[in-house]
């Protein structure tokens, strides 16, 4: 949890810092993610850093009294760390440290009176005309009846991001098409849900760069190979309530110098050690697709190429529940046979087998040579030649949604006209204006966005 | 032989070429491991597979041997010794089994004998300890660090990038000149950890 400002547990620490300090720290011009952000948000944000940190204790989450780490460019130290909630993997994302904030503000929640509905969807925002007039609640569906919900003071919209919906997240980037899978799911899916419904009443998005600004965490190398959610933070276990939809854990590359990318042609395509934004948008480029079916958006899929020696090396064990035998990871004999086992969705066209080889070889060739000459991947150690041969799933995997609906300080959302929606109010990933990463961002605003509907004037 | 009820035309073969020490050494002998693999799962054992120098011409024959290689399905190997180039440089030869007609190729580097010794000490840059099964590679050449953090790589007189790497560790590399049988000591320093290691 990175927020500061004059923390208590940054005071504990010695460690100086200030809303001012925290604000100039977050619109750095020369850090991408910042660039594009709507400062007014990010200076209620800094100066309300502190104040949300205590309302967290005061709510019951406990951080590591450890020294904090730096993180996001800041200048001093800011990132504590929430104690695990629980060993109980129905209770957490495989005993991510995030449960250690979620699960005790919902135990606080529910001791205040908080009634926390996991089985209504919502499926409106009932205004009082089409696109004017008051926000008076929400229309949601459960067990095929529709409930109309009353809002006395305010409808927060909170439903978590948009990058499982394919075109939501095309309007920003049309080269996400439906290849790319979502950090998260399948625990939960992040569909829109609430943006597409305020924009139904005239609500407007904003900070709409944010989302593909060639930083952050939009779009991320996958580092747990061979399964279809391999987001570098996340490993899923075969304990987790969760891994039966999961698949599989992935196999976790310490090195990509044990293997190589190649793309839905059988080609590499970048060096495979880089994990700039670069590496990524030649993951999302072409890849020998020529549009000519219609289909010209996308990378296609990433698959990393690997021999036995390299399971030695890395130490894996390229067998379920590591893998995912279902279309997201292969075996085989020989390279040639290895591109004709390749069968997912998400390949259009088989991997012609002449082109894997000649891949293969000329990487070789490489190794041979110490120096890759056709993408620079620094000292290439290690040719790919003992049988048996392996593919695995690599292609990037999505994670940030850092845009949304517009909002103002107070967190209520937006028109298209540029007037205030009355009663409604956005926050977290739902909201947009600033392109933070995880959770500094949508626990301040969050707490500011039930603040303000909480004093708003009942309707 | 082939099981029952196969067509002819789904004898489709692939092959394999491994366990290749490159560089090889001009006028000496190689030795690499070759296996095919028919999609029709035949047996194929006694079965000849010949390795093709550039032109074309056959240097070597090896016979299949009667298990597969550990781990896979069906890939039947052999050892097969061919005579290396007499030309310094990267070379590509093919690979044929008779069985489904399969073709391949890999490639090598061959050169000259080599005159001088260089034996590279490799320690951690903070702890200053040596360190064991770092990847050492000087040009072509390549060796790994022993137990004392100690790998010679016998290379001929000359320039050379050096580049020495283990996992969790940077890579370093440097250029160096080679003229005599010489000792050098190299630094590495360890990887630093991804920036956001938790999820947040």
């Amino acid at each position: 949890m990175p927020l500061g400002g004059g923390t208590s547990l940054q005071k504990k620490y010695g460690i100086v810092d200030s809303a001012d300090q925290v604000y100039l720290d977050h619109t750095n011009h020369k850090n991408s993610e910042f660039r594009y952000c709507d400062r007014d948000l990010v200076r209620m944000w800094a100066d309300e850093n502190a104040a949300t940190f205590e309302f967290l204790i005061e709510n019951g989450v406990k951080f590591n009294d450890e020294k904090p780490e730096m993180v996001n460019g800041g200048s001093v130290p800011r990132l504590f760390i929430a104690k695990v909630f629980s060993d109980d993997l129905a209770e957490t994302i495989d005993g991510r440290p995030g449960s250690g904030l979620v699960r005790p503000l919902e135990k606080s929640a529910r001791a205040k009176g908080v009634e926390i509905l996991l089985k209504h969807k919502m499926t409106r925002v009932i205004r009082e005309n089409a696109t004017s007039g008051r926000v008076l609640g929400i229309s949601a569906t459960s067990e095929n009846k529709t409930v109309n919900i009353r809002a006395r003071k305010g409808v927060i919209i909170a439903t978590g991001g948009h990058t499982s919906n394919v075109a939501f997240r095309r309007m920003f980037d049309p080269r996400l098409t439906e290849e790319y899978q979502v950090a998260g799911e399948p625990w939960t899916k992040q569909n829109a849900d609430g943006e597409i419904l305020a924009m139904d009443i005239g609500a407007s998005l904003w900070g709409t760069s944010n989302q593909s600004n060639d930083g952050g965490r939009s779009v991320t190398k996958t580092r747990h190979i061979g399964v279809r959610y391999g987001y570098e933070n996340l490993r899923w276990e075969p304990k987790s309530p969760m891994f039966q939809q999961a698949g599989g854990s992935g196999l976790t590359v310490r090195s990509f110098q044990n293997l190589i990318l190649v793309n839905q042609m059988g080609e590499r395509f970048w060096n495979e050690m880089d994990n700039s934004y670069a590496f990524l948008s030649a993951c999302l480029g072409t890849n020998g697709n020529l549009g000519r079916d219609g289909k010209a958006n996308g990378g296609g899929p990433i698959w990393a190429i690997f021999d036995s020696d390299a399971v030695v090396r890395e130490k894996w064990n390229p067998k379920p529940p590591n893998v995912d035998l279902n279309g997201w990871f292969f075996s085989a004999d020989t390279i040639a046979d290895l591109a004709g086992n390749i069968k997912n969705p998400y390949q259009r066209r088989p991997i012609p087998a002449g082109v894997l080889e000649q891949t293969v070889n000329k990487y070789n060739g490489f190794v041979d040579a110490g120096k890759d000459s056709e993408f620079g991947k620094p000292g290439p150690m290690y040719k790919i030649q003992k049988p048996p041969f392996y593919a695995a799933w690599s292609t990037p995997i999505l994670h940030d949604t850092l845009t949304g609906l517009k909002i103002n300080t107070k967190c209520q959302v937006i028109d298209r006209n540029n007037q205030v929606i009355p009663g409604l109010y956005a926050c977290g990933e739902s909201a947009g204006g600033f392109a933070l990463h995880g959770l500094p961002r949508v626990t301040v605003f969050g707490r500011v966005a039930g603040r303000e509907a909480a004093s708003a004037n009942a309707s | 032989m082939p099981p029952k009820d196969v067509e002819a035309g789904e004898h489709r073969t692939s092959i394999a070429v491994w366990d290749l020490v490159s560089p090889l050494l001009i006028g000496r002998t190689a030795k690499v491991k070759v296996g095919a693999k028919c999609a029709a799962g035949c047996q194929l054992t006694d079965h000849r597979v010949e390795i093709h120098d550039a032109a074309g011409k056959t240097i070597a024959r090896g016979g299949l041997g009667g298990t597969p290689w550990p781990g896979t399905s069906g890939l039947y190997w052999a050892d097969v010794e061919f005579p290396a180039p007499a030309e310094a440089g990267k070379h590509t030869f093919s690979v044929t089994s008779e069985h489904g007609g399969a073709h391949s190729e890999f490639s090598f580097v061959a050169v000259k004998s080599p005159d001088h010794s260089l034996t590279i000490q490799v320690h951690d840059k903070t702890t200053k300890e040596t360190i064991a099964d770092v990847e050492v590679r000087l040009g072509v050449y390549r060796s790994i660090t022993d137990a004392r953090g100690l790998a010679t790589v016998d290379v001929p007189k000359g320039s050379y990038a050096l580049t020495v790497w283990k996992l969790g560790y940077e890579l370093f590399s440097t250029e160096l000149s080679v003229d005599d049988t010489t000792t050098i000591e190299v630094e590495i320093a360890v990887e630093p950890e991804p920036e956001q290691p938790y999820w947040m």
